[in-house]
């Protein structure tokens, strides 16, 4: 976590009169400590959080409640193919987890991707990523319609987040190669094998970007939740299909 | 913030008050507080420290603005009463307005640089209030104005709950008097410019944008039109007043007043089309922020205006950097910034009203949208799969009329106590109407919007279609904001003036009018309140009803007339019984018997036709007999009369009380007075109520001492000359000693008959009170 100077604890104080910061999840006001190093989110939400911790399938990143000593792949995605090498996340989509995603994405408030995106500095404890870099994050894209709705795209929000607040030696550029071409039903409507259909042909390249990319570069994913894996293991076979990109990883802030 | 706000308001009044003690005693309190609570919590002692400052800074500029008002160079002067001419040069620091219809005056703010009395010149740097009549057809905003005029103090209200001209004008500008420019005084408009060029070109803009509105409406749909503009623009200045009464009555005044509702709708139609041109939020924020300010400054400046676009502005930006705006706190920095820029304006209604509407919205709105719709609403432990589409839908209805109402019925009990202490009533219906009304006005005020949009794009026929659409739509809304002030029971008045039980009269008589206009109101009061007699003897004008005896009505609580009389087709006298008869139904009208060819009079017909009231004429002779003793006996006229004018057919009556007489004359002339006293009539009355006839003189020697009066009430008006009260009888009053108490500057005149004495007394001269014994 980068230091956190006077500049900004000063910043913070004045900004503190104009915009209040309170816990999202309780509605508890804030130091400008605590809203400097969290924003948005008291110590005893926090708490509530249910990490996933260093237990977790080395493929899909679903979290495993008792202690392994060895790296494993979970039942759960054997059986199918996941076009992304692996994914991290880095809490279970509980508790007050699912609130803020939910406030963000449907509450439209936007501030929260502060807070999701000091949230997703947990994804760095994945050995593979702080040492896979370089890397060129791409965050899984919205339809344009529901973007003109919501206003923003939350993916892209953390993902700006995540450039800015890289650990130091880990190399990140914000690079949005996707868009969404067909809006099929909202992922969160359908089960599991609904899931894996709904989003065939969903996306593509965006067309202002490259059409190809440095060989030594890994690809980061972002999404607000990864539940199935579906909708990056979609977005990370067109990237693999039309860029050629050789290693794709994808991190999320909930694991559903 | 809002505990700084309210800190800060607190330190406004003390200063105003003068209690500098008091003052002085909660910044200690203050700064121990946060001395105690620094090593507890942090942050509630830098909020207490906060609200220290504001306490500080917002009564250090109430000092201040006190300090500039009172060194204007005849500041002393006025306080005392003092009128005085001077010569001066200054510019026109707000629009200029018509003082009526025909731009025979107008109506400016005249911002003085420097003022000369008896060869010395002062500067100075004041917003004062200017009659300027036959003005320069170039004055504008920012015309530079050499001139010499007429300087009088400001005069206080006339009536209990009138316009207090002297409390607006010092809170708005800090003006303690008003210049009139008069055809006799010199004026010149000098060829330098003044003021803003943003404000110049906000008035352009405006003036530009209401002509827009009016393209392609057919003339009898402009008077919705000016709805419209008025709504959109906030230019209530051409509306006519009878609608905008409606809108009072039915407690939806606040359409007119451009504030949230405006902001977010002009925010929310930028939003959309920055959208379509795929300009980023974050981007469009920089070009929305000074856009919602251009509105507010194109719209007046008013303080709602100010309030929403500050509003805006902190939501908008909190969206740009990523913080989450909170509505109370955006209210107490938008009421400390308004209030740095002038503190005067927490006295003022329209800042009052929009403060506290808000901050009861902010307030009540959560609580009260969960109690109404919680028992329609699904039960909430039930799973989503199971609620049905039709469900759902009944789920969302009744979350949106629930949200509606709550903000419906917390914006009415926030302006409940500024309306009932400035405007001395509370418009009960306002709840429902609002409900009706609000989503309706947000259709005009977006078709306005279209249309303004189209204009500027040179789109004629979109312009003249919405147009038309919106002014039929305004017709609607002006329909139901009819329907609803005209509902029983649909305002109720809060005045706190004495009821006459409570002043121990057992009747009170009332006199207002004003420039020849005339208006008195009987009042047989009874102990339970039920059963009381309310006669109204003539309505005066527009000017006199709206002004005088409207907010007479109001401060005495009275809701209902029994009987109207109309002594005879003058304006000034029956212009406003319309609105007498549509606001307080009277069950009977009583006309003298003469045949009455005024044309207000044909509308007074048709309008006592339509609410059923009873019409009896009423002829020389006829005595009728009221409740508790009180009679009126008809002295004149003949049916059979046939005067060449108006007031050669008026209605004279003696009313009867106790004991003690009152002759009413009203413009009777000197053939009126021939005949009553050719006729041998009794015409002794203890206090003779009088106008002024439009072409005799009246109030002959012979006539007064038939009457013997102990007081004389008259109308009086400088001009037009007919208007004036004839100086013999003003030399022979004097030498009788009779008190002669004049409407027009007295402003109300009340007498009030006690168990054994009369009194009478003048609203704005309480000192000059003269009593009567039997």
């Amino acid at each position: 976590m980068k230091p956190v100077s006077r500049w900004s604890r000063v910043k913070q104080g004045l900004l503190g009169w104009v915009y209040p910061p309170v816990c999202a999840g309780c509605d508890t006001p804030l130091d400008s400590k605590r809203q400097l190093a969290r924003p948005f989110l008291c110590a005893d939400c926090e708490a509530t959080l249910p990490r996933i911790g260093e237990h977790y399938c080395q493929v899909c990143g679903e979290g495993f409640a008792g202690p392994s000593l060895l790296s494993f792949r979970c039942a759960n995605c054997s059986d199918h193919e996941l076009a992304f090498d692996y994914a991290v996340s880095c809490y279970r989509g509980a508790g007050v987890g699912s609130l803020l995603i939910h406030r963000l994405k449907y509450g439209k408030q936007r501030h929260l991707a502060r807070l999701l995106g000091t949230l997703l500095d947990e994804v760095w404890r994945d050995r593979r990523l702080r040492e896979g870099g370089p890397w060129w994050v791409v965050p899984v894209p919205l339809h344009s319609r529901r973007r003109r709705a919501r206003g923003f795209n939350q993916s892209h929000e953390l993902a700006h987040e995540l450039v800015a607040r890289a650990p130091e030696g880990v190399s990140l550029e914000l690079h949005p190669l996707l868009r969404r071409i067909r809006q099929g039903v909202n992922q969160a409507r359908l089960d599991r094998r609904e899931r894996l259909v709904n989003l065939t042909g969903a996306y593509a390249l965006s067309r202002r970007r490259l059409r190809s990319i440095p060989d030594e570069m890994g690809i980061l994913l972002i999404d607000d939740v990864i539940t199935t894996g579906a909708t990056a293991s979609e977005c990370a076979s067109v990237l693999r299909r039309e860029l050629g990109v050789r290693r794709i990883a994808a991190v999320s802030v909930l694991r559903g | 913030m809002l505990l700084a706000a309210v800190s800060g308001i607190v330190g406004i009044v003390l200063i105003d008050q003068g209690r500098l003690s008091w003052f002085v005693a909660l910044m200690v309190l203050l700064a121990c507080l946060s001395v105690i609570l620094w090593g507890k919590s942090r942050g509630l002692a830098l909020v207490i420290i906060g609200s220290a400052m504001s306490l500080i800074f917002l009564g250090w500029r109430q000092h201040s603005r006190l300090g500039e008002i009172s060194r204007f160079p005849l500041s002393v002067a006025l306080s005392r009463g003092i009128s005085t001419e001077i010569q001066g040069e200054g510019w026109v620091s707000a629009p200029v307005r018509p003082s009526d219809a025909s731009w025979r005056s107008a109506a400016v703010i005249l911002r003085l640089a420097s003022i000369s009395i008896g060869g010395h010149s002062f500067p100075c740097d004041q917003d004062f209030p200017c009659r300027i009549d036959n003005p320069p057809p170039d004055l504008a905003y920012g015309s530079r104005l050499k001139f010499s005029a007429h300087l009088e103090p400001l005069g206080s209200a006339v009536v209990p709950g009138a316009f207090d001209a002297r409390s607006f004008y010092f809170r708005r500008l800090g003006a303690m008097g008003r210049l009139t420019i008069s055809d006799a005084h010199e004026r010149e408009v000098l060829p330098e410019r003044e003021g803003s060029i943003l404000i110049s070109f906000a008035i352009a803009s405006r003036a530009n944008m209401e002509r827009a509105l009016y393209v392609g409406v057919p003339e009898s749909l402009q008077p919705y039109a000016s709805l419209v503009a008025a709504m959109v623009l906030g230019a209530r200045e051409n509306s006519p007043e009878e609608l905008q009464q409606d809108f009072r009555n039915s407690g939806t005044m606040h359409l007119f007043a451009v504030s949230g509702l405006h902001v977010a709708l002009v925010t929310g139609i930028l939003a959309c089309i920055l959208s379509l041109m795929n300009v980023p939020k974050t981007k469009a924020v920089l070009i929305m922020v000074p856009a919602v300010f251009f509105y507010a400054v194109l719209t007046g400046l008013s303080p709602s205006a100010l309030r929403a676009a500050i509003m805006a502005a902190v939501f908008l930006l909190g969206y740009a950097i990523r913080e989450k705006p909170r509505l109370l706190n955006s209210l107490g920095l938008a009421a400390i910034l308004l209030l740095a820029f002038d503190p005067q304006q927490i006295f003022q209604p329209g800042f009052q009203l929009s403060f506290a509407a808000v901050l009861s919205i902010a307030l009540l709105t959560p609580a009260l949208t969960h109690l109404l719709s919680h028992p329609f609403l699904t039960d909430p432990f039930l799973p989503k799969s199971l609620i049905g589409p039709w469900r759902r839908f009944a789920d969302r209805t009744a979350m949106t009329l629930a949200a509606l109402l709550a903000v419906s019925v917390a914006s009415w009990i926030g302006s409940a106590t500024p309306l009932a202490v400035h405007f001395q009533s509370l418009a009960l219906v306002g709840v429902l109407a609002n409900l009706i009304m609000v989503p309706l006005a947000g259709i005009v005020m977006s078709i306005g919007t279209v249309s303004l949009l189209a204009s500027a794009l040179r789109l004629a026929w979109i312009v003249a279609v919405s147009n038309h659409v919106n002014a039929v739509v305004t017709l609607g809304l002006a329909t139901l904001a009819h329907f609803f002030a005209n509902l029983p029971g649909a305002t109720l008045y809060t005045g706190v003036a004495p009821s006459p039980i409570a002043e121990g009269a057992s009747l009170a008589l009332d006199v207002v009018g004003e420039r020849g206009e005339s208006a008195a109101l009987i009042d047989l009061p009874t102990l339970s309140g039920r059963d009381s007699f309310r006669m109204l003897i003539d309505s005066g004008g527009e000017r006199t009803y709206s002004g005088r005896l409207l907010p007479l009505f109001r401060s005495r609580r009275i809701h209902q007339l029994d009987v109207l009389t109309i002594t005879h087709g003058d304006i000034g006298h029956i212009g406003a019984a319309k609105s007498v008869l549509s606001d307080f139904r009277p069950t009977l009208i009583l006309e003298s018997a003469p045949e009455n060819r005024s044309h207000v009079y044909s509308e007074i017909v048709t309008s006592a036709e339509q609410l059923g009231t009873e019409r009896r004429q009423v002829n020389r002779g006829d005595i009728l007999r009221f409740s508790s003793g009180l009679s009126l006996t008809v002295l004149y006229p003949d049916k059979k009369m046939q005067g060449r004018i108006a007031d050669d057919r008026t209605l004279v009556a003696k009313l009867e009380h106790a004991g003690w007489k009152f002759l009413f004359t009203s413009d009777g002339g000197f053939a009126m007075e021939k005949d009553l006293l050719e006729s041998g009539v009794n015409l002794r009355a203890d206090v003779w109520l009088r106008g002024q006839h439009l072409e005799n003189p009246s109030g002959s020697m012979e006539f007064v001492q038939a009457i013997s009066p102990r007081a004389v009430i008259s109308s009086h008006s400088d001009f037009p000359l007919s208007e004036r009260i004839p100086e013999t009888l003003r030399v022979l009053l004097q030498q009788k000693e009779i008190p002669l108490f004049e409407t027009e500057s007295d402003g109300l005149v009340q007498i009030r008959v006690m168990e054994d004495r009369l009194i009478v007394r003048a609203y704005a001269r309480p000192d000059e009170t003269v009593e009567f014994r039997k």
